[in-house]
């Protein structure tokens, strides 16, 4: 029967249209077509698709050419080395030689010789012609530089900005054009809601066992920065290993209002708390320089590859860290909701997923699994269990006796080998 | 008689153009590839937005869309064809994905709701009917879903839409039936979508 040309139309047919009305109004109008997308369009077709099919002599000296250029990637790959960006990231190419790379998912608009990041992530190289596009606005800040190459990551969620800068020097403006922040070369720039501050991209620190108390470095100009829109916790600079100092704690209370309520089962301020590494997860140990809530984190010292042996599940072993706590007596997670916090630091080409499981009488059942995440942000895990919970092997399993609890992280690449460095924190149950 | 039109339906004007763009673009002209894009960029844009409420990955698919359209241009056998082209390997690339996606989340046990994240002008009620209608499109096969799409929302006539899809117009016709009235049983097992629809025909609206 014909739906288009009739009025006799069927009761199905218009809750049909029911519901692509609905589709057409969330989805809305058309939009016009953005430039940029056409620029990246040229970049990944590289002129070869725009023209006519190659004849069979010219496809032969194509594909020969792919067979070479595909060695020499795939040599470069296995040894590890970082491509200069993610698959899927976008590059863009701006007035005046400026380049600009976008994350996969980001959203971005061009606004005169301003880059928009409206959430997620860019780098910016700037260039030197003119009208070049030499800033980077985000949530109120404006970054800016002369010559650099600089990196920004933007949560509009979280009111989150992160500045990392390669080369040169940048320039962070609040919304009202005060400069609140100068950050060279190898420094990165942090903001929240809850603060702003500036810290060094330097080597791992030393383990806290062994480290004697230290007393954080000078501020620099970076390091009273005003934050543009609330009231910030200034003058400390956190490096990447403050320690507390005598008789006294850190608080860093990423995690805000959250912090405020009653604490988690696991807090991580004092120790522990039984937890201990399997798989990519080298070393356990409790961190004073970043937590969700408190003055302290679970630190798993982690070091990824995707090569060498696979488990039962086909998995590589040292692709998925752990860090698993045993719960004696077993406890009953039927409609309880367990909460995980965790913060990756890596390089930031590094990409990777993270999730939870339960043991309950042999069975895991797990959360569900976030992926293709960057480093450099705290993120929430939750999970409510059922009776029935959806299990790797197929069917369900209950959790009605759960010995086991296991937080997980696995590198998905680009890189084949990479350190990291995880924060675990206010891990509850609920 | 209910007026229905498939949106941005071809005229023959823009065929005499299409026609015209195609053959340059086959000659190598860069500024009619760029036309043809600007012409059908839109098109595309909605139509994954409708087939695709999140945004992550739309962005790529537009991309994936005209990388696909350039490089089988010299398979268009009639020029005059060319926005049933584009919109055929838009569904295409939209299914594509969409299986894809669906086995990555059985393999990996991913939450791949896509939700109406885009909903954020309607009030609370609309967005948890589109949050509804979501999974229970989410519930429909790669094909149904893309036949969805073509017939209800684009408004195509079954012709068009044997034609984007490759089928004939028996086979197009019997699997339309059979998705409306699995997307029928759908919305009538759901209270608000059900409700939701009721007061739709009530209203008399069908054009949209």
């Amino acid at each position: 029967m014909s739906v288009a040309d009739t009025d006799t139309r069927t009761g199905a047919e218009r809750e049909c249209d029911a519901a692509a009305a609905l589709v057409r109004e969330v989805a809305g109008p058309s939009a016009q077509a953005d430039p940029r997308a056409w620029v990246a369009l040229q970049l990944q077709v590289g002129g070869a698709a725009l023209r006519r099919r190659p004849g069979p002599r010219r496809a032969l000296v194509a594909g020969a050419i792919a067979v070479m250029f595909a060695a020499v990637a795939l040599a470069v790959w296995r040894r590890g080395a970082a491509p200069s960006g993610s698959a899927g990231d976008v590059v863009m190419a701006l007035e005046g030689g400026s380049r600009a790379r976008v994350e996969k998912g980001s959203q971005v608009r061009l606004v005169s010789a301003s880059l928009v990041l409206e959430d997620g992530s860019a780098e910016l190289t700037v260039g030197t012609g003119p009208g070049a596009v030499k800033e980077i606005r985000a949530g109120g800040y404006r970054i800016q530089a002369a010559a650099a190459r600089f990196e920004i990551h933007w949560w509009r969620i979280d009111q989150r900005l992160e500045a990392y800068v390669y080369t040169g020097q940048i320039t962070v403006s609040n919304e009202r054009g005060r400069a609140v922040a100068t950050v060279d070369a190898g420094q990165r720039f942090v903001t929240t809601g809850a603060g702003a501050r500036a810290t060094d991209t330097g080597a791992a620190p030393p383990p806290l066992a062994t480290e004697p108390p230290r007393t954080p470095r000078k501020a620099t100009k970076t390091d009273t920065v005003a934050p543009p829109r609330e009231p910030a916790k200034l003058g400390v600079v956190a490096t990447r290993d403050p320690r507390p100092r005598a008789g006294g704690r850190l608080s860093y209370d990423a995690g805000g209002d959250d912090c405020r309520g009653e604490p988690a089962r696991w807090t991580f301020d004092e120790a522990a708390g039984g937890f201990a590494a399997a798989g990519a997860f080298t070393r356990l140990s409790i961190d004073r320089g970043r937590a969700w809530c408190g003055s302290g984190s679970l630190l798993a010292d982690a070091s990824f590859t995707l090569d060498g042996p696979r488990d039962e599940r086909n998995m590589l072993v040292r692709q998925t860290g752990h860090a698993v706590v045993t719960l004696d007596p077993p406890i009953d997670l039927t409609n309880r909701t367990v909460t995980v916090h965790l913060f990756v630091e890596a390089d930031p080409s590094f990409r990777f997923g993270a999730g939870f499981y339960v043991q309950s009488a042999g069975k895991k059942a797990n959360s569900p699994w976030l992926q293709n995440q960057m480093p450099g942000r705290w993120l929430t895990l939750r999970h409510t269990y059922g009776v029935e919970n959806r299990i790797w092997e197929g069917g369900t399993a209950r959790v009605d006796a759960v010995s086991k609890l296991a937080i997980s992280v696995w590198i998905l690449g680009p890189v084949r080998i990479s350190k990291a460095r995880v924060y675990i924190d206010e891990v509850d149950i609920r | 008689m209910i007026a229905r039109r498939a949106e941005d339906e071809p005229v023959p004007d823009d065929e005499a153009r299409d026609a015209a763009l195609v053959k340059a673009a086959l000659a190598g002209d860069a500024g009619a590839c760029r036309a043809i894009w600007e012409l059908y960029a839109p098109l595309v844009g909605r139509t994954l937005r409708r087939f695709f409420a999140t945004s992550s990955e739309r962005a790529d698919l537009g991309q994936e869309v005209f990388l696909r359209v350039f490089k089988r241009l010299h398979e268009l056998r009639d020029p005059t064809e060319l926005r049933r082209f584009v919109m055929g390997t838009c569904l295409g690339v939209a299914r594509n994905d969409l299986r894809r996606r669906k086995i990555r989340s059985i393999i990996w046990f991913t939450s791949d709701t896509d939700q109406f994240a885009g909903a954020g002008g309607a009030n609370d009620e609309t967005r948890d009917v589109a949050v509804r209608l979501r999974r229970m499109l989410d519930d429909l096969g790669a094909e149904d879903r893309s036949l969805f799409i073509a017939r209800y929302v684009e408004k195509m006539d079954l012709k068009e839409v044997a034609a984007v899809h490759k089928m004939s117009l028996a086979t197009t016709r019997r699997r339309v039936a059979r998705m409306t009235k699995r997307v029928s049983m759908r919305m009538k097992g759901d209270d608000a979508l059900a409700e939701y629809a009721d007061a739709f025909a009530r209203s008399g609206s069908v054009s949209g």
